[in-house]
């Protein structure tokens, strides 16, 4: 498998205060991708790093085999499509409008879409089981609904490498599991590689084919999911005694916890 | 962004214009001496050299030397406001933004007050030019103290040009208070007017606004992916940092020639992109050309009303935030309303 993210000995730190630490590791193309870690500890950060947004205090990310600080930002969002948490938007776009702006990277400046470019979103608008309040305002929609419309637009973007920051922190299991599943499907069938910061370990478990574990800055763990995803590790990271199982269910591996009272 | 509403814009966009010529020719046929509309539509068509005006040589003065040039003047101005309007509010993600939050009209005004007060360089430029340093100084100190790291956040320029505007705010206080006769004056000009405008105001105004407002059309696009918020602008492709200078600084060049041409005139940038947005959407490719037509027909209308229709002429940038604020009031409660929104 191609590296396509190589990260060699990566440090950042807001002010004083260190975030990062030392963080080599390397991405494959094809992947999905898992940071878990407690908050705080750097995964946010990392993604800002990996997607050229933030620079580095010192150490280097190469993407594609050249430096991700040498990709202009335009040529960046034709590879790379990013879902942010928390989206708001103080002005009154159509739902639509927002999935359209996933394919600026593709619209050259002054023309309007083109044919294809106005499939992609319809299509993606029905994937993504948005289509009953397309026409509605963005600023009218609950915040699960919202998130809804900013992945839409990510994918409409069509992109090789999708960036997840708790992209389905907000929705109901229903979408939850509707979001990761088209996801993994472009994983499996257009060979995309997704990076995910995801919060339930048992998600993470369910979809991701490899995990990285971050605490305090520093990497503690990466690895094919069934080779790190491990109560010692978990107890490691996460100071929690867990029990886990493989699922049939599921088909994958699960975690119980253990209430303490 | 575009598609089925493409003709409607169209549609929306010659309507403004042929209003905003009307208007014109209307007011200028207003005024202490009344000109017929007959004989001001061909005193203005024969600007275009098709065609000569030759039968009233007063009818030709009044209306091409002294009611034309602030005519001009005011339009420019009024749409150069609104522009900027706009492009402030989607620059700092707040749809209550307006031209002066930066404090560029404080700093305008700080200027001219020096200018007023300590008349060196003499001359009728002296305060605007005063009033354009003034202004633009300001600027690079608040985007200056804002940036950190090479990053301007929206958040910080408005806390930076509210602090700025405040501290120059106490300056202008000071001015006046040391002040004697000259009080009279800085009110006056504080107050904004378009009284004895000449072409000379007119041209500079004009080329650096429709300089300004052809850059923002350039870059509408990514002002709208900047309203999705910086980071995601960015994935999607647009220099954030970079278009958010370019954006800022047109903008506000823009805002300071016009407050150095007429004084402080309040509302017209925060009023008009709220009301264009209601009829184009927030998509900045049309509202930006509708912000323009509408704040000059806007600011036309007002200067026509305090010229020739009051008794006595009162500053324009009062009678715009009295008659402003209390719409502009009654357009946000009913916006919010219609939209659900508490």
């Amino acid at each position: 498998m191609e590296n396509l993210f190589k990260l060699n000995n990566l440090n950042f730190s807001y002010d004083k205060r260190k975030v990062l630490n030392n963080i080599s590791l390397n991405i494959e193309q094809g992947s999905f991708y898992g940071i878990l870690g407690p908050n705080g500890s750097g995964k946010s950060t990392l993604l800002d790093i990996i997607t050229g947004y933030l620079r580095p205090a010192s150490g280097s990310v190469s993407f594609k085999g050249r430096d991700i600080g040498k990709w202009s930002k335009k040529e960046l969002s034709k590879e790379i499509g990013v879902v942010l948490q928390n989206f708001y938007i103080n002005f009154g776009y159509t739902v639509k409008d927002i999935v359209m702006m996933g394919r600026h990277p593709h619209i050259k400046k002054f023309a309007n879409p083109a044919e294809q470019d106005l499939r992609i979103v319809d299509d993606t608008i029905r994937k993504t089981d948005i289509e009953k309040f397309k026409d509605r305002l963005i600023t009218n929609l609950s915040g699960g609904e919202r998130q809804r419309v900013v992945f839409a637009r990510a994918l409409a973007q069509d992109t090789k490498v999708l960036i997840l920051d708790e992209a389905t922190s907000n929705l109901d299991i229903n979408h939850t599991l509707k979001f990761m599943n088209l996801v993994s499907e472009r994983v499996k069938n257009k060979n995309i590689t997704v990076i995910a910061v995801i919060q339930d370990i048992n998600l993470a478990a369910m979809f991701c084919d490899h995990l990285i574990f971050l605490k305090d800055g520093n990497l503690k763990a990466i690895g094919k999911k069934d080779d790190v995803l491990s109560s010692s590790n978990i107890k490691e990271i996460f100071n929690v005694d867990t029990n886990i199982e493989e699922n049939i269910y599921s088909g994958s591996k699960q975690v119980a916890f253990k209430r303490s009272i | 962004m575009a598609g089925s509403k493409g003709y409607s814009f169209f549609v929306t966009f010659l309507i403004s214009i042929a209003v905003l010529i009307l208007i014109i020719t209307v007011s200028s046929g207003m005024g202490y001496i009344q000109v017929p509309f007959d004989k001001v539509s061909r005193i203005i068509f024969s600007l275009s050299g098709l065609a000569e005006f030759s039968e009233n040589d007063l009818f030709k003065t009044i209306v091409l030397d002294v009611r034309l040039p602030r005519i001009i003047t005011s339009v420019i101005v009024g749409g150069g406001l609104a522009v900027s309007g706009a492009v402030f509010q989607g620059i700092l993600l707040n749809p209550l933004a307006d031209p002066y939050t930066l404090g560029v009209s404080a700093g305008a005004a700080f200027g001219a007050c020096i200018a007023i007060l300590f008349p060196v360089i003499a001359g009728t430029y002296s305060i605007p030019v005063f009033a354009f340093a003034g202004a633009i100084s300001t600027l690079f100190f608040v985007i200056y103290l804002s940036k950190s790291s090479g990053r301007i956040s929206s958040n910080s320029l408005i806390l930076s040009g509210i602090i700025v505007a405040a501290i120059l705010a106490a300056g202008i206080s000071f001015l006046k208070y040391t002040a004697d006769d000259e009080v009279a004056v800085i009110i006056f000009w504080l107050m904004g007017s378009f009284v004895s405008k000449t072409w000379m105001d007119a041209a500079v105004a004009g080329s650096i606004v429709f300089t300004g407002i052809l850059i923002t059309i350039f870059y509408s696009r990514d002002l709208n992916l900047i309203s999705l918020g910086e980071k995601s602008a960015a994935s999607l492709g647009v220099d954030t940092s970079k278009v958010t200078l370019i954006l800022l600084i047109t903008a506000s060049i823009m805002t300071a020639i016009c407050v150095s041409v007429s004084g402080i005139i309040g509302f017209v940038g925060l009023l008009v992109p709220h009301i264009v947005r209601i009829i184009t959407g927030p998509d900045n490719k049309k509202l930006i050309p509708i912000s323009f037509l509408f704040g000059a027909a806007l600011l036309l209308v007002a200067d026509t009303v305090t010229r020739a229709v009051l008794p006595h002429e009162i500053p324009i940038g009062v009678l715009t935030a009295l008659i402003g604020g209390p719409f502009f009031c009654y357009i946000f409660k009913k916006n919010r309303i219609e939209r659900g929104i508490s």
